[in-house]
């Protein structure tokens, strides 16, 4: 600073000090004409999602109409009207309420008595400040696009076309230099055998020999492991629905959608009523494949068809399992069982449902056993965990492990 | 000498070894098919499942509603108001709280509450739930009212239990997921959030009040 000439920093001074004034004047001259505009807004908008939100949007068409625009379709007066008691503008015998109201099959809209006017013009105001702004565009959204994580993707086979290449390469090149070598010490290249015979020697029949004893040791120790085993088991589903987006985006609960849980046998898979509770409002995904599998949920509803769900985990039908014993009783958390659900956009069978898996957990797992009203009638192990006999109750201490605990 | 130049049998062995673990780890999992299984007579249920198909059935549904006028067992109740604005208002005249609910079922109510009301409701019922402020997703659900404002805090039961037994404007029906004493919880509970909320308003007038008249003293 102290080698600047002092009128530049004068300068300086003079053009900011300037600029900062006639921003305060620019300023002072906007604020009270945009204010007055901007407050009725906010308070419109703070009204509109109270009142008006679970019927009507500005874009689409719900339980009530889109209202985008709607200061231009009606006169304010009406609007007014309509909106605090739209009843009794149907009364006066006025043609457009009545056709809105035979439009929406006599679903009446409810009255709003104690709204002013000036309640309802900055609702109004509102909705015209959203009829202006752009509608939202279903785009592209991160992690709904492209190729599934867990599938060998296209770059994958080019890099192995390349590594083939260059291993191509790389041969002919060490023949070219084996050749020059020997030219060097003069000596004649050995007859190279054809390729037929050097195919046929006892070294390489030993080899193909081991190599296909590996193989299908390999194969069928392997394939015996997983008889009757789907481990990671993940069919194309008829929706592509993504529980990533929502038990864990959205963080719905898991027994919204599987209510039944923990009331009967089966977890159960939510019927398409339940689906609508939301997408009767969601009509755009993420992106636009995501749209294009939220109409199958509408193709559904309004045929009144099923969705055919692939069942993932299947049991034997010789096993018994209740899902309510376990979820209600034994509150065991869904993910115990199904993997972390909430972080898979394809869901698939976590774990490997196998008998041994079963006895582990019945062996392992600490029984809720003092707070559960449940485990009431054990009354001996409930007198050896008081006494301190026994520090932890399982499954197999009630009979967890019995055959037919399972099998019946 | 000769012998350690000849390395082209063994890159040929190499490139055959490659080429077959290419072949063996291509067969991954996960799969798109359950694979074999052992005994598959035992282990399918000859008895028509609850989602498979049951070919006995016109539209080959077996999971079917109850007949008609018959109830299942258990705790459901028929519901006598019907599905339009008078039944609604009916309902809000005369369905009131069944005895057997109370203080107790607070915790129920309260976890019924966060399963099914939570995600757009909020926790606190401000109608700020999960999917409705969320800002990973671009198209949140549309705000439902918050339970404290005017039109909400007095609305009385019999309107509450209608509400999420039929559904009201945007909101689905919850009949089929929630049974007759779990919609009195949830209801329950909601009206406690309610009472909760204006006692905490009438006694922040009456500290506001008391400040003034010490000042005034």
């Amino acid at each position: 600073m102290r080698s600047l000439p002092s009128t530049c920093v004068r300068i300086i001074y003079t053009n900011r000090f300037r600029k900062f004034i006639a921003s305060i004047f620019i300023l002072l001259f906007l604020v009270p004409f945009s204010g007055y505009a901007e407050v009725s807004a906010t308070a419109g908008e703070k009204a509109f999602k109270q009142y008006c939100t679970s019927c009507h949007q500005v874009n689409n068409k719900l339980v009530g109409p889109a209202l985008k625009d709607m200061h231009t379709r009606r006169t304010e007066e009406w609007l007014i009207k309509w909106i605090r008691n739209n009843s009794a503008l149907r009364a006066t015998g006025d043609k457009d309420a009545l056709a809105i109201y035979e439009e929406y099959n006599k679903n009446e809209m409810p009255s709003f008595l104690s709204f002013t006017d000036d309640d309802i013009k900055s609702i109004i105001e509102y909705v015209k400040v959203q009829s202006a702004a752009p509608a939202t565009q279903p785009g592209a959204a991160p992690g709904t696009e492209g190729a599934p994580a867990d599938q060998p993707s296209f770059w994958l086979y080019i890099v192995v076309g390349v590594l083939v290449v260059i291993t191509f390469l790389l041969m002919r090149t060490n023949t070219v230099l084996k050749r020059l070598a020997y030219e060097k010490i003069g000596e004649e290249l050995p007859e190279e055998r054809p390729l037929l015979s050097r195919l046929k020697t006892k070294r390489a029949i030993a080899f193909y020999v081991i190599a296909g004893v590996f193989l299908l040791g390999f194969t069928l120790a392997d394939s015996a492991m997983r008889l009757g085993r789907s481990k990671n088991y993940k069919p194309v589903q008829p929706i592509a629905f993504s529980h990533e987006l929502h038990a864990g985006i959205n963080q719905i609960n898991c027994l919204y959608c599987h209510s039944s849980a923990e009331k009967s046998k089966i977890a159960g898979i939510p019927p398409v009523s339940t689906c609508m509770n939301c997408h009767k409002a969601i009509q755009q995904g993420e992106s636009e494949a995501g749209t294009a599998e939220i109409q199958k949920i509408y193709a559904a509803f309004d045929k009144n068809e099923p969705i055919e769900w692939v069942k993932i985990h299947n049991l034997p039908d010789h096993v018994y399992f209740n899902h309510s014993q376990h979820v209600a009783v034994g509150k065991i958390a869904c993910q115990t069982c199904h993997g972390p659900v909430e972080t898979m956009p394809e869901l698939y069978q976590f774990t490997s449902l196998s008998m041994g898996w079963c006895i582990n957990c019945h062996r392992q797992t600490d029984v809720q056993f003092g707070s559960n009203n449940y485990y009431s009638m054990y009354t001996e192990l409930h007198e050896d965990f008081k006494s301190g006999k026994i520090d932890k109750v399982t499954a197999e201490m009630m009979g967890g492990t019995e055959c037919q605990k399972c099998h019946y | 000498m000769k012998e350690r130049f000849n390395f082209r049998g063994g890159s040929l062995m190499m490139l055959v070894t490659g080429v077959a673990i290419l072949l063996i780890s291509s067969c991954y999992y996960p799969r798109t098919k359950p694979g074999w299984e052992y005994m598959p007579d035992m282990a399918h249920s000859i008895a028509y499942e609850t989602y498979t198909a049951n070919p006995f059935f016109p539209d080959s549904i077996n999971a079917i509603q109850p007949v008609a006028r018959t109830i299942p067992r258990g705790v459901y109740m028929p519901f006598h108001y019907s599905a339009n604005i008078s039944g609604y208002d009916s309902a809000g005249l005369y369905l009131r709280f069944p005895s057997w609910l109370g203080e107790k079922d607070l915790e129920e109510g309260k976890r019924l509450f966060g399963i099914n009301c939570a995600v757009c409701h909020g926790y606190g019922g401000l109608g700020n739930g999960s999917i409705v402020v969320n800002p990973k997703i671009k198209n949140p659900y549309p705000p439902p009212p918050s339970y404290f404002a005017d039109n909400l805090i007095n609305l009385p039961e019999g309107k509450a239990y209608y509400s999420v037994h039929y559904g009201k404007n945007l909101m689905g029906a919850y009949s089929k997921t929630l049974d007759h004493d779990q919609v009195w919880k949830v209801v329950y509970y909601v009206k406690s959030l309610q009472k909760h909320h204006q006692d905490s308003i009438t006694a922040k007038g009456a500290t506001a009040i008391a400040i003034v008249d010490t000042t005034k003293k």
